[in-house]
């Protein structure tokens, strides 16, 4: 299947992203992804019917820690690194009406 | 100046009294002072603090306290590593101003062993490089030629040992950060086994692949971290519950390679090298079975899929984790018209630099409904085909060798404006990192304009021990770990 990235598709990815792409760069940018893509297109062809994906390079048992409740960070360090906040919580642009 | 002592001969000296800590880092720190004005391997160091930690442990020893294997040793910090109080940038404008809330457990541990870990190095934004050119503090330089890139994206981390500002550094390789830019400043570099080192505390570039290691002028050196920062770890559910045995004991085992068999892949040895690449290999090679190695052909079919299989899976890994950073708890932040989806989209635009963004974009692409088998899925598969290729590989050798590079250092610029190109530098270090394997970088000769060419030695899971045990006997034989670039 052959895909080319042009600037529809840019776009879709960049809304999935929350990446605004100015419009001067819209068309090298497309241009640059699409070369990559095309040059990784070719993976396709490797057999892999019956092959089973590694999500990981090595098997990775399930491990779980004891049942035993641990100190959290507090909250002011917490929220130290926000660029807002006020109370221990982060504050966000109003995304309520009223 | 004098020349720099390695790191198991300061931690001697410390041990036995005859130098002090502050003394050990404040050698450390005029080095920095004095050299680091155009190579610009920190972008900060942290003095003060680094002076106070090794007072502490000079305090601890007058009071007749023993000290750790690492006694007073400073070790340079790579910039995506977190230590508590300190900013962890990850070469980015978005954590420009992220201070740890707590240290990496791999930091931690160098701590406990009493090593001064200091400052911050320069490195690719979030580890996406191969050249430390894509830093928000602009470029680190090669110390061998400052024209030329140090590799990446642990390039500043390769630099500050090259150019005697620290014996060690902590870094993080994810298709090759570590071993490339080991390769390219003539230093030594090891990538662990997946899950050795903790990862606790490292900013997450792509979580099946990053792995925390070191870089050193030599291999025996590089044990002595290893030991002290290797190990289970709760805060980290991806380590190794398998215990493997202390790297510096095992060192002493050998005095050259008889009995031995390495594997040399075809694969990884011809195509795509520079000729003068290529003509120091052979030249190890030759070396190598002097010293009692056999060397045997070997076949990895599937390792000239690497690149993309890597980068796919790299970006798609990376366009998730990379999602956290939406304005709010940590980062930058940017209102843009008020709304939350305009700060949201502001934040990241103005906080991610133009490779991030491309390869966010190309993460998404590849997961992406009715492209993700194609692309993300597929190369999960040629990733297991891969790793059957090391099994297969490794029922007939010891270990494998390869460059480490295709090519030598490059100038300033010169790949920059081309990804594609850019990928390919890692031609020879994804392998090993897409099968989870630990892999040593050897300074083995140099190429044209006098630059240095790596080895790279790659072996099974948790074999560090015979990678690091080979590496020394090939320091205890050759000298090109010795060599120092121009002051």
């Amino acid at each position: 299947m052959t895909l080319e990235v042009d600037r529809s598709l840019l776009q879709t990815l960049a809304d999935l992203t929350r990446l605004h792409i100015p419009a001067e760069q819209q068309d090298s940018l497309a241009r640059r992804l699409g070369g990559v893509v095309e040059a990784f297109s070719a993976l396709a062809a490797v057999p892999t019917a019956g092959v089973d994906a590694s999500p990981y390079p090595l098997p990775l048992p399930t491990v779980l820690r004891a049942d035993v409740p641990e100190a959290p960070l507090a909250p002011d360090i917490v929220t130290g690194n926000a660029a807002r906040s006020a109370a221990g919580a982060f504050l966000v642009p109003r995304v309520i009406d009223g | 100046m004098i020349p720099t002592p390695g790191a198991l001969e300061l931690v001697r000296s410390v041990q036995t009294g005859e130098r002090s800590a502050v003394d050990v880092v404040a050698d450390a720190l005029a080095r920095i002072a004095a050299g680091d004005g155009t190579l610009r391997a920190f972008v900060e160091i942290g003095a003060e603090r680094a002076l106070a930690d090794a007072a502490a442990i000079d305090a601890r020893r007058a009071a007749g306290q023993p000290l750790g294997p690492l006694a007073g040793l400073p070790i340079a910090l790579k910039d995506n590593l977190l230590r508590q109080g300190a900013i962890a940038g990850a070469g980015s404008r978005m954590l420009a101003d992220f201070v740890a809330p707590y240290s990496a457990t791999a930091v931690a541990r160098a701590q406990s062993a009493d090593a001064v870990v200091f400052g911050r190095t320069n490195m690719d934004e979030f580890g996406m490089g191969s050249s430390t050119e894509r830093s928000c503090h602009g470029p680190t330089r090669n110390p061998w030629d400052r024209t030329r890139v140090p590799g990446g994206s642990s390039g500043g981390a390769a630099a500050a040992v090259a150019a005697g500002f620290a014996p060690l550094a902590l870094g993080s390789d994810t298709g090759g950060s570590i071993r490339q830019p080991a390769a390219f400043c003539g230093v030594t570099g090891l990538k662990p086994t997946y899950g050795r080192v903790s990862r606790y505390g490292l900013i997450a570039y792509a979580s099946s692949l990053d792995c925390v290691g070191g870089i050193a002028r030599s291999a025996a050196d590089l044990a002595l971290l290893l030991d002290a920062i290797a190990g289970v770890d709760a805060a980290d559910p991806t380590t190794l519950q398998a215990t493997a045995g202390e790297c510096r004991l095992a060192l002493g085992v050998r005095t050259d390679l008889k009995g031995l068999t390495f594997g040399v892949p075809w694969e990884l040895n011809g195509p795509g090298l520079d000729a003068d690449v290529l003509a120091a290999i052979r030249q190890t090679h030759s070396r190598l079975a002097d010293l009692g190695a056999r060397l045997v052909d070997v076949a990895l079919p599937h390792v000239p899929h690497a690149v993309p299989t890597y980068y796919l899976i790299a970006t798609a890994e990376a366009s998730t984790n990379l999602a956290r950073y939406d304005g709010i708890r940590f980062g930058l932040r940017r209102d843009g018209s008020g709304s939350l989806e305009s700060m949201l989209t502001h934040s990241r635009s103005h906080g991610f630099g133009d490779e991030v963004q491309l390869r966010i974009l190309l993460g998404t692409f590849a997961l992406r409904a009715g492209w993700q088998d194609q692309f993300y899925g597929q190369a999960t598969r040629v990733r297991t085909l891969l790793r059957q290729d090391f099994t297969t590989a490794f029922a007939r050798c010891d270990a494998i060798l390869c460059p480490t590079s295709p090519v030598t250092a490059f100038p300033l610029g010169a790949r920059i404006d081309d990804p594609l190109a850019m990928y390919l530098c890692d031609a020879l270090t994804v392998p090993a990192s897409l099968a989870g394997l630990p892999a040593l970088s050897l300074p083995c000769g140099v190429g044209d304009g006098d630059l240095p060419v790596g080895l790279q030695i790659i072996g099974p899971a948790l074999r560090e021990d015979l990678l690091l045990q080979v590496g020394h006997v090939w320091q205890q034989h050759t000298d090109w770990h010795r060599r120092r670039p121009p002051a």
